[in-house]
């Protein structure tokens, strides 16, 4: 039994990557996060030749620089966790590219395979290669996958256990900088080693590094070494004529230039692909914008109108399963365990899942995007309006996934360079409207607006958090993060067909997170809020409740006439239902929304959805359930469907309006605000977030419920 | 023809081809555009873009095809390749 094999997987970004990542590793994936920071870790496990293979997938990257937050985490792992082997997925079609990747890593010194991906591609476009050639230029292994099809895994496999294993036998090369850098490169090793700072890393390694002005590895170096690194460098710029960053990136792209040439021959002169006649209507300079707007809604529409067929039979199943749990009780029972279960547990929990179709479908339309190649096109298009915004055309990127849930939306921002940039894209996005509150709108939509209102009052909704956000971001520009936007460059990769195992995955993995989300944090929060809702349970009625039910219920079983039947159960319910509301102003959260009850009163609520808001501060969905529990406090037989209906007797559709207005606005929820918190670095950010955005929210709610109100007429 | 007066990226209009002189001066951007596949003596085609367009420069370079932001596309100076290039090899 040997030990296992780990392997990490490196690439470009659109390198095809996480295609081969799902065919080694299949469902048997871990999604979680680098310690200390928010990039993304995906990690896998399969089983090869009787031996147990631990694959890592790294951030996709282009180089191995600090100037970006993913090439810093895949090389800080390369360098720490020491893998047995790396497989960089080069890009067949973009060889010269791809090996720049390659070529750092081989400078780390870690044992390497390279896997020529979409192998078929680069085939069609009449690019051959010498593998032998380049397997021994670059003292790696050489294997021609193609990841959509599933081609080359086991040999990708059997490759990494030869290298890992040392039974490849073909050295790796060592760069050389030519004579100048080389003698200079020398001599500042020699003082690494001195000063003993490299660790784990080769002392070479290490002035290259400083040489090449590499901002994390300069904060490891003592002052003198640091010194004598600027010194070096100022003598090369002297003799050369260029920073040393730049003549060490021209010596590797030398190298690699040099082996293309001799091992890589293309036929045919690169011309309009496929992928260029689709983009002359996509990227059009007139049609493009109308497309992209075109397929926006489209994703909506479909996860609306779609999602709420499966949304439908989830509620009946709900219904269904919460009268099977009543009826394990006798009819009228007070009992708290039954209370907790039917109206925290299932109330709770069953209010927010079934909105998973909904959150299925928009996923697997945003996973669709981002597998054709459309996602980078959306963003080529809308940049110069995301210039207009003083925001950088990548940041729509997270933006758009802003609609589904903010938390990864924000992390997402990584993408962007600056801290600027990072900062206002990511202060801006719990302004778009994200998954959460689909489940508020889903409740009060249906319930308030006609039909043929439904689908332009949610549009508004969207619309209005779009435009929100895009004031804020320009508010933000010219005022806290003043100054020019980054330079955009961006990679428009060729449109692929995605494999519907690719789609599956990642969809999968994204619903998973809400899942949990609201398995464990919404389940404790419902239960928790249930529990404010219950407690302190009041010692005195203002009315003697049991004696007067009791009485009801004595005419009631004495009635004869159905009419008369009829009118005392009414009775019967009022009763209750005043005593239940009794009993909620007396809780913990009627308090709280009693004692907010005069200041969100301008803005039409009442202390019912003050309760409700402070759940929403848990999680947005959480209103909903919230609302649920309050409102069958009354009616502890009533299912959760009749939500909407219950609400249609209390509230006008101008409150209605407000209420989802104020939610949509309003401070973002626990876990958005965590991860604002510790992706900004700072208390302050998060701060300002909740403050500004429960100040607009306040602000705009109260004007529109009072000029609605003027022009409806609504008391 | 030939012309061979140099001009930043943004200027050359859709569809015309060119032959990369020098990329950005700024460390970071130069890297990024290098790293990206763009590198001096490249040949690059004009997707979208040319004087007067809003948005960045989409360029095709062999098998790749680059977003180039109005910025840097002005700081990237090409040489402008005659039309006889255009002809698709057969």
């Amino acid at each position: 039994m040997s030990r296992p094999l780990h392997v990490a997987l490196a690439g470009n970004p659109n390198s095809g990557k996480t295609t081969l990542f799902n065919n080694i590793t299949g469902a048997h994936q871990h999604v979680g996060n680098y310690p200390g920071v928010t990039v993304e870790k995906r990690e896998g496990r399969c089983r090869y030749a009787d031996r147990d293979v631990l694959v890592v997938d790294l951030p996709g990257t282009y180089a191995l620089t600090a100037y970006s937050a993913e090439e810093l985490v895949a090389r800080q792992f390369l360098l720490e966790e020491k893998p047995d082997v790396v497989v960089d997925v080069i890009d067949a079609s973009n060889p010269e590219r791809s090996l720049y990747l390659a070529v750092q890593i081989i400078e780390l010194k870690i044992p390497l395979v390279l896997a020529f991906n979409m192998a078929d591609v680069a085939a069609a476009r009449g690019l051959t290669f010498d593998t032998h050639l380049l397997s021994r230029l670059f003292g790696a292994p050489i294997v021609s996958t193609v990841g959509n099809k599933g081609q080359g895994t086991d040999a990708l496999l059997e490759a990494a256990r030869l290298v890992a294993d040392g039974q490849f036998d073909s050295p790796a090369p060592e760069i050389r900088y030519g004579p100048e850098i080389e003698a200079e490169l020398e001599r500042l090793a020699q003082s690494v080693a001195q000063a003993a700072i490299q660790g784990d890393r080769e002392a070479r390694w290490v002035a290259l590094k400083l040489l090449e002005n590499d901002e994390a590895v300069r904060v490891t170096a003592p002052a003198a070494l640091l010194a004598q690194a600027d010194a070096a460098a100022a003598r090369l710029r002297s003799v050369l004529g260029d920073s040393p960053e730049v003549l060490i990136g021209d010596r590797r792209y030398g190298f690699i230039s040099g082996a293309c040439q001799e091992a890589v021959r293309s036929s045919v002169e690169a011309r309009h692909t496929m992928s260029d006649k689709i983009d002359a209507v996509l990227t059009h300079r007139i049609l493009g914008l109308p497309i992209f707007l075109a397929l926006m809604y489209l994703l909506f529409t479909v996860t609306f109108k779609l999602g709420n067929i499966p949304v439908g039979w989830l509620e009946s199943l709900f219904a269904h399963f919460s009268d099977a749990v009543s009826s394990l009780w006798p009819a009228g029972s007070e009992s708290m365990v039954r209370a907790l279960l039917v109206e925290g547990v299932i109330g709770g929990v069953g209010g927010v899942l079934k909105f998973v179709p909904n959150i299925l479908i928009l996923f697997l339309g945003i996973a669709l995007l981002e597998d054709t190649g459309y996602m980078a096109r959306a963003a080529f298009i809308v940049d110069h309006l995301m210039h207009k915004i003083g925001l950088h055309g990548k940041s729509f990127i997270p933006m758009l996934i802003g609609f589904g849930c903010s938390v990864p939306a924000i992390m997402a921002t990584r993408t962007l360079e600056t801290r600027r940039d990072r900062l206002t894209t990511m202060l801006v996005i719990p302004l778009l409207s994200c998954g959460a509150r689909l489940p508020i709108y889903m409740l009060l939509v249906p319930a308030f607006f006609p039909t043929a209102w439904q689908g332009p009052v949610l549009f508004s909704l969207y619309l209005i958090g779009i435009v929100l956000a895009v004031g804020g971001a320009k508010l933000l520009r010219a005022t806290i993060f003043r100054g020019e936007p980054e330079p955009f460059v961006m990679e428009l990769p060729p449109y692929r067909m995605p494999t519907a195992r690719a789609l599956g995955i990642h969809m999968w993995q994204r619903a998973w997170m809400y899942l949990c989300k609201a398995g464990t944090m919404l389940l404790a929060a419902s239960v928790v809020l249930w529990a404010m809702t219950a407690f302190p349970r009041k010692p005195h009625y203002d009315r003697d409740y049991a004696g007067e039910i009791a009485r009801v219920q004595a005419s009631l079983a004495a009635s004869t006439q159905p009419a008369q039947a009829a009118q005392h159960e009414t009775a019967l319910a009022d009763l209750r239902q005043a005593r239940a509301s009794e009993d909620l102003a007396y809780s913990l959260s009627g308090r709280i929304g009693q004692a907010m009850a005069p200041a969100i009163k301008p803005l039409g609520f009442d202390w019912k959805i003050g309760t409700a808001l402070v759940g929403a501060l848990a999680a947005k969905e959480v209103f909903v359930s919230q609302l649920s529990i309050v409102y069958a406090v009354g009616h502890a037989d009533e299912s959760p469907e009749r939500l909407g209906q219950r609400l249609r007797l209390e509230y006008s559709p101008l409150q209605a309006y407000c209420i989802m207005l104020f939610c949509l606005i309003s401070t973002p929820c626990v876990a958005t605000m965590a991860v604002v918190r510790r992706e900004s670095g700072a208390w302050r950010w998060m701060f300002l977030q909740i403050g500004a955005l429960t100040g607009a929210a306040y602000g705009l709610t109260l004007l529109v419920f009072q000029v609605g109100r003027f022009f409806t007429g609504t008391p | 023809m030939v012309e061979s007066r140099i001009c930043p990226l943004g200027r050359l209009g859709e569809g015309s081809f060119g032959t990369v002189v020098s990329l950005p001066a700024n460390r970071h951007a130069q890297s990024r555009l290098k790293h990206m596949g763009l590198k001096v003596g490249d040949r690059v085609r004009v997707l979208r873009g040319g004087p007067g367009r809003w948005g960045p420069t989409l360029v095709a370079s062999g098998n790749l095809r680059l977003a180039i932001g109005r910025g840097m596309a002005e700081n990237v100076l090409v040489r402008p390749i005659g039309a006889e290039v255009e002809k698709p090899t057969p």
